[in-house]
């Protein structure tokens, strides 16, 4: 079963990509702050990080760097999460080494094939 | 005051001088060598001597040398005896028209030092500025009617004293004038007055100055000062004459300038520091509104990325089996969501236009799959209202411009199209220009009568007409579109004809870059 490690701070937004992911047969590791995604990718070595940007403590870019920089071989895919509004997020997140993202909000009926085209 | 000399010819003096010489001369050799009479006529010589000596002063001394000499040798030529009381006679001659020569000199000199002394006292008087003379001893000579004047000090009082340094000094101390007439340094005058003294530029051997006399005219006065040598017949200096100026209303006007204009200065100052400070704050303040633009958009979409993504599980099923009813429900609540979390979304791109804050993306990309995207997202909503949707465009049209923005506007129009069309077609054309490409969208629909049409582009305005369905929407669309393709260097219009349908055009640079830096 694959891995994926859901860094997010909103409880409820957690819940339900936790909800989707599940339910598409896969197991889900959860993070609430930078710090702590930083901490279990490095651990787990989940196969997918779904990273949100905007994080209390480190935010998101912080924490895909610090991923990248404890890798020695081979990256796992970290997808972000941005946001419409914020111009040149998208940019950001893949200079900190982001594989791809995801525009906020989650759309549930394209959710699952919009992720699986990072694996 | 300079002394002239004056080259002159032989006047009346000199003719009477040289007949009688001549004329004594000639009685002289009569009397030798004609008549051979007595010596005694020899004397007529010195008879020129003694005019000599008291019309001429020192210069008959030379001449009573000379004719002493003529009458030595004319004595010997003559072969008469030169005995010891001839030349005694001759000497004693000599020594009276010396003495008759000089004593008569000094009067002559003093006589014309006085004359000058009353011509410039007459000069002094009738000048309008305050002035006086003192004479080599430092006693005041003149004193005139304008220093009176200004000082209330009459000439009888001081005239022959030396207090001309009373009107000025609490003590006693030396004027200008005292420099001047002593010849001192230039370094003493200097440091008595400092910066405010300097030669005169006009005057050899002059200073002037510049200094506050408080005791005058009971205010206290500015007097600027001029003090010039006085020079003999012979150069000296004999005395000095001191000019004061009232400068008061001058220096008034010139302080009271400087004053306003260290005034203004400081004013100048007090609003640069002031403006500084607004300006520090106006920057806080667009700090702070930015922080707040950013902190909003995040915490207001929060919670509703969570109600549109909960609802769109449940619309699928995924949290178990709906009724109808339920899915009508829901999906209200989705699409209201949506119109909410567009509406914020529009009220966050008002707020960074109007503060001038929006920031383009510019990159290449393919206008003609971005389209194509437009178009397909609105399949759904075209088939629901029975419409159909022409495109017309090139293979791919590459330009450079910020993709996400003209999405925003290319959408904006096709969802009006939609909105607004209840029957009908909808035909979206990309026409490849010159240097622009325009995005054009027709409809069939509702149109915009005349009177309304200046209003279509006004921030939060929605125009009603009676009888019309009201539809869904913010009010800022075509706002923030018209906005948007101004900042990407290129226009919208619209055309429409009310019952019949409306046409807007959107066209915008090839590149962005290629415009901006025109």
């Amino acid at each position: 079963m694959k891995k994926i490690l859901v860094v997010e701070d909103n409880e409820a937004n957690r819940y339900l990509i936790r909800f989707i992911l599940s339910r598409a047969g896969y197991e889900v590791l959860e993070a609430w702050s930078g710090e702590e995604g930083v901490e279990r990718a490095v651990k787990e070595k989940p196969d997918l990080v779904i990273m949100d940007i905007q994080l209390p403590g480190i935010d998101g870019l912080e924490a895909t760097r610090r991923i990248r920089q404890s890798e020695i071989d081979g990256e796992i895919p970290v997808v972000a999460l941005t946001s419409y509004a914020m111009v040149g997020d998208r940019e950001k997140a893949l200079a900190a080494g982001c594989t791809g993202y995801i525009e906020k909000p989650i759309k549930p009926e394209t959710f699952m094939a919009e992720i699986e085209q990072y694996f | 005051m300079r002394s002239y000399k004056f080259h002159q010819g032989p006047g009346n003096k000199e003719l009477v001088l040289l007949l009688t010489l001549v004329a004594c001369t000639a009685l002289a050799f009569y009397a030798e060598f004609v008549v051979h009479t007595s010596i005694i006529y020899t004397h007529f010589f010195y008879i020129p001597i003694l005019l000599a000596g008291v019309w001429f002063h020192k210069r008959a001394v030379y001449v009573a040398l000379g004719l002493a000499a003529v009458h030595i040798l004319v004595t010997l030529f003559s072969s008469l005896p030169l005995t010891l009381n001839e030349g005694a006679r001759a000497a004693i001659f000599v020594a009276v028209a010396y003495v008759v020569g000089s004593v008569s000199a000094k009067a002559e000199e003093e006589r014309r030092l006085r004359e000058s002394m009353e011509k410039t006292a007459r000069i002094v008087d009738s000048s309008p500025t305050p002035a006086f003379v003192i004479d080599s001893a430092h006693k005041i000579t003149h004193w005139n009617t304008a220093l009176e004047a200004l000082t209330t000090i009459n000439r009888e009082e001081v005239t022959g004293t030396d207090k001309q340094w009373t009107p000025f000094y609490p003590e006693k101390r030396p004027v200008m004038a005292d420099f001047i007439v002593d010849a001192r340094p230039e370094r003493e005058i200097e440091e008595l007055y400092g910066d405010n003294s300097r030669k005169s530029p006009l005057i050899t051997g002059a200073y002037e100055a510049l200094k506050f006399f408080p005791t005058i005219g009971g205010q206290g006065k500015w007097l600027r000062f001029t003090a010039a040598p006085l020079s003999g017949p012979d150069g000296d200096i004999v005395g000095a004459i001191e000019t004061l100026q009232d400068i008061t209303e001058l220096k008034q006007a010139e302080m009271a300038l400087k004053k306003a204009y260290a005034e203004m200065e400081q004013r100048v100052a007090e609003r640069t520091r002031d403006l500084t400070e607004a300006n520090l704050k106006l920057k806080e303040l667009d700090r702070l509104k930015s922080m707040f633009i950013a902190s909003m958009s995040h915490e207001l979409r929060t919670p509703l990325n969570s109600i549109i993504g909960f609802t769109g599980i449940i619309l699928m099923g995924m949290a178990g089996e709906l009724t109808e009813e339920q899915r009508k429900q829901l999906t209200m609540v989705k699409n209201n969501a949506n119109q909410l979390l567009a509406l914020i979304n529009d009220v966050i791109d008002v707020s960074k236009i109007e503060a001038g804050s929006v920031e383009l993306l510019i990159e290449e990309f393919d206008l003609t799959t971005l389209v194509q995207g437009v178009k397909d997202s609105f399949a759904l909503a075209l088939e629901d209202k029975g419409l159909g949707m022409t495109l017309t465009m090139p293979d791919t049209l590459i330009i450079k411009s910020d993709e996400r923005r003209t999405k925003q506007i290319i959408t904006n129009l096709v969802s009006n199209a939609v909105k607004f069309t209840d029957n009908g077609m909808i035909a979206l054309k990309v026409v490849k220009e010159d240097r622009m490409v325009e995005v054009s969208v027709e409809d069939t629909g509702i149109g915009i009568k005349e009177e309304d049409m200046d209003q279509l582009f006004k921030a939060f305005s929605r125009i009603h007409v009676e009888g019309v369905q009201i539809r869904e929407g913010t009010g800022l669309g075509l706002y923030l579109s018209r906005k948007i393709a101004d900042l990407l260097g290129g226009e919208l219009t619209a055309k429409s004809e009310w019952g019949q349908g409306s046409k807007f055009r959107f066209s915008v640079p090839l590149n962005y870059e290629k415009v901006a830096s025109r």
